[in-house]
């Protein structure tokens, strides 16, 4: 596994955490004369980085322009009531689209990082079971498996969502989301994690604990389960990107946390409009923080120089 | 892949992005000159719906009235750029001083599109077919006064004489609603009772016949509907040149707003359905300077978006936020937590003029300027919410009723609507600043509607369309029996004194023939409704249309359709864009 990825990851991991701290302003902070206010550039001189605040001009062409008179740093060193310094713009309604992407990263970070572990937990016992148990026990957690993997999820989550009340608070929907992510994620890991154990029980290791008298629990937990501990490092690489993308994709489709959380993907519904995405591409900032976070979780499943033997020397 | 080969990958991927971000991008189209009008040419434009029917007298939905305003012809019609009411296939009438019998003269030499005479009997059957309990028809209390439904007679086959049971203020006003249709062709449906499933979207287009600009050519469903000139259409322009101008007009179906304003970018579609979002201005202008479009502005929207909150007793007698939520005091409240100029910026980009009733300036005939208002003051509306014993009882934000009850509703709003979207929005903080909860619910259309019809809702913020500007052509709006009497819809008494109070009020303003008497009366209507408050307005939004450059003689009204309610004065120069 290459470990600048995983240094990747960790600092997004990181900023996630921090990042009520790190974000300049609240994530519903408004600027009213500055929607769809562009990028502001940061120049550097022997004072240090700075910005130019930025004018409107025309509020409905939007048109802003740079006032050259004034110089303000950047925006954790400014007060807001000098002027609001947006490095990464303002969405549709003036709000400062960098403060939104790391208040997003929070709830869509955070509700990956709760499905992978619940999916890996569920899928690992389940697959475990069904592996060492076999019989009735491993045609049903299988079968159930392959419902749910055939299963056309959108109409399912759609159903689901249209029987629950039409506002549920906040850590209502956080779980029913993560429920549904753990029901998508679970099966594809216990049929791998079962094939595993099917075969890791053939071992020696496995046929002499057994016959030492273990316990079947002992058996699966210090003798099955470690030989898939690789198998689920892969999973929980791809299941991140996954929960990740199918917040986005669920919150825009507004199946997914309300607007007055900020998330990546609510921030991204702003970049519903053609307009406003071909007027405003720096609105298109939250799918940037996702191509992040899938290109580094992608490139952890990469081999890193260390993992790949040298050439044998004669 | 190693990671050296890595580079070249993400180069391409970045190089990819930016080449999509450069495509879609509008460019530069070269301005064409101006050429004079002439007829000939295709001219593109974009349906957002599929039409459900091709029979206006069955169905109400955009798409069908405007293939019927294209291909059918009604006695006098609306013009929505004066909203003036004008001759048509009348070409003059007269009314009697009690304002009961209208006798309309038909023009001279009328055909239907096969060639058959147009006379008065066509309009008879098509009334008669109208009030035919077998049909059914969506457009039957849109043709009554009072409840009683209107006669009508023909002396002769160029004079129809309607007569109202009542007086009625807007006159023969009423009939544009209804498009007349050919009795040789329709008749045999009105005998067997089947006039509503004829002329549905799979009949074949040589069987429809009208006195539009245009016929039916051709219906790919889910693709596009295309029109040919009519050619015994009667109107010519006033050089005595036939009308339409157009040998054709296209329709692609595009039910995506984005998509429509990238293919009106792109040079595939002429024109939009309706007018430009504030959101889409900029790029439209930028594309105009590049002489890639022509933006106009139309004027203000006639119908302001609006908030109500549900007002049936039945649904607040079980709950117990009704002791505040449902009263005035709240709504007026929120009403004085609004600032119209900063929602006007921040909604419509500055796009829109604040409003404080259903009225807008866009009325233009019906607008009462001097309509009482509820001045932006924060304090003022705490002070109210105080009165209605809403305290903050705890250490949030929001306040709390004596029950410990947090002041909190849900707003349904429709879903993929960027305006009411961002309104709902700016509602929402404002009211949350005065210690108020929001949430906020995008449905989509049909769940709303039916969400609203049910009573099942806290309150809606939606975009209401009214069908003619004059307030007794919008009765089902404003008496309490209405079936769009939206906070509390189709009451059997009015549930309260001052709906009894509009109810009479309306009545008499309808019947009401002294121009200058209904204006005085409308006003009452307004003030009532001022002191009331059922439903919050906040702003009403500049409309803009943008067409493309081959677009000539265009006369945008601020009513939908925008463009094509005068379809037969548009022009194009040039050539069409290749599909």
């Amino acid at each position: 596994m290459s470990r600048r990825s995983l240094r990747l990851l960790g600092i997004l991991a990181v900023i996630a955490a921090l990042s009520p701290w790190l974000a300049p302003y609240g994530a519903v902070q408004r600027f009213d004369d500055l929607l769809f206010a562009p990028p502001m550039p940061v120049h550097v001189d022997g004072g240090g980085l700075y910005t130019h605040p930025l004018r409107l001009l025309d509020r409905l062409e939007l048109r802003f322009g740079a006032d050259t008179t004034r110089r303000t740093g950047l925006p954790w060193t400014t007060p807001v009531e000098v002027a609001p310094v947006l490095l990464l713009g303002a969405d549709g309604l003036g709000r400062d689209v960098l403060s939104r992407v790391l208040h997003g990263a929070r709830a869509s970070l955070g509700l990956a990082l709760i499905a992978t572990i619940g999916s890996l937990v569920a899928g690992s016992l389940l697959g475990a079971w069904a592996g060492a148990a076999g019989g009735l026990v491993e045609r049903a957690v299988l079968r159930v498996g392959d419902l749910l993997i055939v299963l056309p999820m959108l109409y399912v989550i759609v159903a689901i969502r249209a029987a629950l009340p039409l506002v549920l608070p906040l850590p209502a929907v956080t779980t029913v989301l993560a429920v549904i992510f753990i029901a998508l994620g679970w099966p594809r890991i216990a049929r791998g994690v079962w094939a595993i154990v099917r075969i890791e029980a053939q071992e020696e290791h496995a046929l002499a604990a057994v016959a030492a008298g273990a316990t079947r629990w002992r058996v699966v937990t210090r003798h099955l389960l470690p030989a898939c501990s690789g198998y689920l490092a892969v999973q929980a690489a791809l299941l991140v990107p996954g929960f990740v993308l199918a917040e986005a994709t669920l919150s825009y489709v507004g199946l997914g946390f309300p607007d007055s959380v900020p998330s990546w993907g609510t921030a991204l519904s702003e970049s519903a409009n053609v307009g406003a995405m071909t007027r405003a591409p720096w609105t298109l900032a939250p799918a940037a923080a996702i191509f992040l976070v899938v290109l580094a979780t992608n490139l952890l499943l990469e081999p890193s120089d260390a993992d790949v033997p040298p050439p044998s020397t004669r | 892949m190693n990671r050296h080969s890595r580079f070249p990958l993400v180069a391409l991927i970045v190089v990819a992005l930016l080449g999509y971000l450069w495509w879609i991008t509008p460019s530069a189209i070269p301005p064409r000159p101006a050429t004079a009008l002439a007829r000939g040419g295709t001219l593109t434009g974009a349906l957002r719906a599929e039409p459900r029917s091709f029979n206006r007298l069955a169905s109400r939905d955009l798409s069908t009235e405007v293939v019927t305003l294209l291909t059918q012809g009604k006695l006098v019609r609306v013009n929505r750029a004066t909203q003036e009411l004008e001759p048509w296939l009348a070409e003059r009438w007269t009314s009697s001083p009690d304002g009961l019998v209208h006798t309309l003269t038909l023009r001279d030499g009328l055909q239907w599109s096969d060639g058959a005479p147009f006379t008065s009997a066509d309009a008879a059957f098509t009334i008669a077919a109208v009030f035919d309990p077998n049909t059914k028809s969506v457009l039957a209390s849109s043709l009554e006064v009072d409840g009683a439904p209107i006669g009508v007679t023909t002396p002769d086959a160029r004079t129809v004489v309607v007569t109202f049971p009542r007086p009625f203020g807007p006159g023969i006003r009423l009939l544009d609603n209804v498009v007349i249709l050919p009795k040789h062709r329709l008749e045999s449906a009105v005998a067997a009772g089947t006039l509503s499933q004829a002329w549905g979207p799979t009949t074949p287009p040589a069987e429809l016949v009208g006195m539009g600009p245009f016929v039916l050519a051709s219906y790919e469903p889910g693709q596009r509907i295309t029109f040919a000139r009519n050619p015994r259409y009667w109107r010519r322009d006033d050089t005595g040149q036939p009308l339409p101008y157009l040998d054709r007009l296209v329709l692609e179906i595009v039910p995506d707003q984005n998509g429509e304003l990238l293919a009106l970018q792109s040079g595939r579609i002429d024109i939009t359905q309706q007018q430009l979002r504030a959101d889409d201005y900029a790029a439209a202008r930028e594309m105009e300077r590049a002489g890639g479009l022509r933006v106009q502005e139309v004027g203000v929207s006639p119908d302001p978006d609006v908030f109500f909150f549900n007002q049936r007793q039945t649904v607040w007698a079980k709950d117990p936020r009704g002791s505040w939520m449902a009263t005035e005091t709240f709504r007026k409240a929120l009403n004085h937590a609004i600032d119209r100029e900063a929602y006007a910026n921040t909604v419509f980009l500055g796009a829109a003029v604040p409003v404080h009733g259903p009225v807008s300036p866009g009325n233009k005939k019906w607008f009462w300027p001097d309509l009482p208002r509820y001045a932006f003051d924060r304090e003022k509306a705490s002070a109210l919410l105080t009165e209605l014993g809403l305290a903050n009882r705890d250490a949030d934000a929001f306040l709390e009723d004596a029950g410990g009850r947090e002041a909190r509703f849900t707003m349904l709003i429709f879903k993929g609507n960027t305006g009411l979207e961002r309104g709902a929005q700016v509602l929402k903080e404002s009211w949350e600043r005065i210690g108020v909860a929001v949430d906020i619910v995008p449905l989509e259309t049909g769940a709303l509607v039916e969400r609203m019809l049910g009573g099942a809702f806290d309150a809606i913020f939606f975009n209401y369309v009214a069908t003619d500007p004059d307030p007794a052509m919008q009765r089902d709006f404003w008496l309490s029996s209405g079936s769009a009497h939206i906070w509390n819809i189709g009451q059997k008494t009015p549930a309260t004194a001052w709906e009894r109070e509009m109810d009479d009020l309306v009545a008499r303003q309808a019947a009401a023939v002294d121009p200058a008497e209904r204006v005085r009366l409308f006003r009452d209507v307004q003030r009532v409704f001022s002191e009331h408050l059922p439903a919050l307005y906040f702003a009403a939004p500049r409309l803009f249309v943008a067409v493309g450059p081959r677009v000539r003689n265009e006369t945008p009204g601020v009513t939908r359709p925008q463009l094509l309610w005068s379809a037969d004065t548009l022009a194009v120069v040039g050539d069409a864009p290749a599909r």
